[in-house]
């Protein structure tokens, strides 16, 4: 305490050092002093209108009553329940994996306690309420206990494998719960939950799709690198709302008339386009993950005595992601927003539902408020992805070898 | 040389698989034919909408389809099916619906589509009578006194880029010999924003769309009262059901249930009073749109119209006449029926359906 305020004693005043900070930084030049008046000027109009709309003029009403259309689009009355498992068990994984290999950054405390302040004042009532509530505890009840009692016990090893396990059951899980035992047909799926389940589904599918045709494009094979190389040129060289058009009427021609695949459902086209649109994107992403391993790596594998496959999965292949883990992130983040053109081919996504709200006859005119919330929306899920990356950034040490 | 053999191998393969896919084309277009048949197999009817325009068709807060579009698709479940609720919709934007309609993504197209020449023709869509009689309109503030487009001289019109509302605004001004400024907008909520800064006295579009915005002008601004629709209607737009061409007989349903929706308003029957007219028809035209024997004992003609004859009971019951789904979804709007191209030729209005005997 009493060296704490020795060192606060030798400085000088606040007032003192913010001035000489602002004239090193801010006012250095007459060149300086005007790029920083403009900038301030700039950044002040434009956080004072958005403040005067998002506190003042805009008419939030639109938002309240249609939560559950931008939510869950025209999933059926009833069938909401379907929906909770799943995120719970999100929370009860994302808990789980920060405190096994995270480290609790105050960044990240801060914005779980604001989001789950907004959503408790603004977004959840009633039975839904103590719903989310679960979530919550779950995910802050599996952090603490992993954090304080596995992590570092004999157990670790063991609570990382069936963490690991249960990222990889999550999907499926989600789909069992909303499409199993006498459930929705994907037809009604819809909102942000639409864009959730085609994400990580085509995420999924993308990136082991992606890994395949990386392997197929460096293979010695000339059909096999021909072929992944074709895939990859052809689907890169066309937009993907050609593709996603492509999955809407042309797709159901080619597929054979048999096991009623042709009466395939739109979500499922939906997923499929993505999948193979974003596969071969990350395919040339892990194709350069795999250049930046070092040839020494492999010939010291043969050396050891590992065949060509083990020489892959063990030693090339954790390599060359980890070199390349934010570039996927943001090819995933991409995608991600991405989903929001399903509103072209007839799915009610959380931009559609969006759209449609504002043709109800009381709130006509709203669209800068839905808009503006959708973006929150896909804002908070991509900043959610951005910090996961990090974390496993750090958790895998790149960069630090 | 390997590789150019392996070169040929590979165009062999994508040949082959070419072949098998129009093999399938082939084989899968015989469900094509019989279109009334497949949705009965289906027991769905698949219904191209809007999501996106008042009245017509958009998503309630709860995530139902709503609106005077939508109820003609309840229409066509009722009598095809025998339930209203037996709809898949599927929203479409305008640039997508004659494509959905074509290949055969959707049964019917009921999503405020203008009936045009060559919409029927090339676009390869054929359209059932029409449901709703649009046309492009002029709003200008009440107090401005203007009560005709001849009042107009001078004056600066607001209108959306690009739209053939405004090949509509400038043949309609250079008709009467008018001169005017147009204002052209990409969206319609910032033609709204600079009509109310007064930067234009008329705002034209569709006069549907026109009521719409009007009802829901906002109080601070005036109001809907500070308003006023000119009665002047300057473009033809027909709305009405699409269905893909080459199939009559489900053409035929869809057209019929749209006619006898007209015809119950004619005769007064409606989902209020279609019980007692089944067990007590009020005269022979009702008996034959209903379906019922006539105390008279004379035959009923078979209509032979693919749908049971009693097929407007259901329609009737479920969604009821021309009028109630009129008055349901856009009266509300602020447009009433009396006095419109859409009252009954009874009235004054054009709305004429052909004898159902």
């Amino acid at each position: 305490m009493a060296a704490a305020a020795r060192v606060v004693a030798a400085r000088r005043p606040w007032h003192v050092r913010a001035r000489r900070w602002a004239r090193a930084n801010l006012f250095s030049s007459g060149w300086n002093t005007l790029l920083t008046a403009v900038t301030l000027a700039v950044g002040g109009y434009i956080t004072f209108a958005l403040l005067r709309f998002v506190l003042v003029s805009a008419d939030w009403g639109v938002i309240e009553a249609n939560r559950r259309l931008i939510f869950l689009g025209r999933f059926p009355q009833g069938e909401e329940w379907r929906v909770w498992p799943p995120l719970w068990a999100f929370l009860l994984l994302a808990g789980a994996s920060y405190g096994l290999w995270g480290r609790l950054r105050p960044r990240d405390a801060v914005v779980f306690v604001l989001s789950s302040a907004f959503l408790y004042a603004f977004m959840v009532e009633g039975a839904n309420a103590l719903l989310l509530g679960i979530g919550l505890a779950l995910a802050i009840g599996t952090w603490a206990a992993s954090d304080a009692l596995v992590r570092g016990s004999r157990y670790e090893e063991l609570a990382k494998r069936i963490t690991v396990g249960g990222w990889a059951l999550l999907v499926p899980f989600l789909l069992f719960m909303l499409a199993g035992f006498g459930g929705v047909r994907s037809s009604l799926w819809g909102g942000l939950l639409l864009n959730v389940v085609v994400a990580t589904v085509a995420m999924e599918a993308a990136l082991v799709l992606g890994v395949l045709f990386a392997l197929g494009r460096a293979s010695s094979l000339p059909l096999v690198s021909r072929v992944s190389a074709l895939y990859i040129e052809v689907i890169r060289g066309a937009p993907l709302i050609a593709w996603i058009f492509i999955g809407w009427f042309v797709l159901p021609a080619f597929l054979p008339p048999i096991l009623g695949l042709q009466d395939i459902g739109l979500v499922l086209r939906a997923m499929l386009i993505f999948s193979f649109f974003e596969g071969a994107y990350i395919a040339e992403i892990v194709r350069g993950g795999l250049q930046s391993v070092p040839r020494g790596q492999v010939e010291a594998a043969h050396a050891v005595g590992l065949g060509a496959v083990r020489t892959m999965t063990l030693i090339v292949l954790p390599q060359a992601l980890r070199n390349v883990i934010p570039a996927l992130v943001g090819q995933l983040i991409t995608l991600w927003k991405d989903t929001s053109l399903v509103a072209i081919i007839a799915l009610t996504d959380a931009v559609g539902a969006a759209q449609a709200a504002i043709a109800q006859r009381e709130f006509i005119g709203r669209q800068a408020e839905v808009l503006l919330f959708v973006a929150f929306l896909f804002w908070t899920v991509a900043f959610v992805m951005s910090r996961l990356s990090q974390q496993l950034e750090r958790a895998l040490g790149v960069g630090q070898r | 040389m390997r590789t150019s053999l392996l070169w040929r191998y590979s165009v062999l393969a994508v040949a082959m698989v070419g072949l098998l896919g129009l093999a399938c084309e082939d084989n899968g277009d015989g469900e094509g034919s019989g279109k009334l048949q497949a949705v009965i197999d289906r027991g769905e009817l698949r219904c191209g909408v809007n999501d996106g325009v008042p009245g017509f068709g958009f998503l309630e807060p709860d995530g139902s389809f709503s609106g005077f579009d939508v109820d003609f698709c309840r229409a066509v479940a009722a009598a095809v099916l025998g339930d209203a609720e037996a709809v898949e919709y599927i929203p479409l934007s305008a640039g997508a619906r004659f494509d959905a309609l074509v290949q055969d993504e959707i049964d019917v197209l009921i999503r405020n589509t203008t009936w045009t020449a060559e919409r029927d023709g090339a676009q390869g869509a054929a359209f059932t009578l029409t449901t709703f009689y649009d046309g492009q309109g002029m709003m200008v503030r009440s107090e401005s006194g203007i009560t005709s487009i001849d009042d107009m001289e001078g004056i600066t019109v607001c209108v959306l880029r690009g739209t053939t509302t405004e090949g509509n605004l400038e043949d309609r001004f250079a008709l009467g010999g008018i001169s005017y400024t147009p204002l052209a907008f990409e969206d319609l909520d910032t033609l709204e924003a600079a009509f109310r800064e007064e930067r234009c006295d008329g705002w034209t579009s569709d006069q549907s769309q026109l009521a719409a915005r009007r009802s829901s002008y906002p109080a601070e601004a005036g109001g809907p009262d500070s308003l006023t629709v000119l009665s002047e209607v300057f473009s033809k737009e027909p709305l009405g059901p699409a269905v893909r061409d080459g199939d009559d007989e489900w053409f035929d349903v869809v057209n019929w249930v749209v006619i006898g929706m007209i015809q119950a308003d004619e005769l007064g029957v409606g989902s209020d009073n279609v019980e007692e007219q089944i067990s007590e028809p009020s005269s022979i035209d009702v008996a034959r749109l209903l379906g019922v024997p006539w105390e008279g004992g004379e035959d009923l003609p078979d209509f032979a119209l693919g749908v049971d004859r009693t097929f407007m009971q259901e329609v009737l019951r479920q969604v009821g006449n021309y009028d109630e789904v009129y008055e349901r979804n856009i009266v509300p709007l602020g447009i009433p029926r009396e006095g419109t191209l859409n009252a009954s030729w009874r009235e004054g209005g054009i709305l004429y359906a052909p004898p159902m005997r």
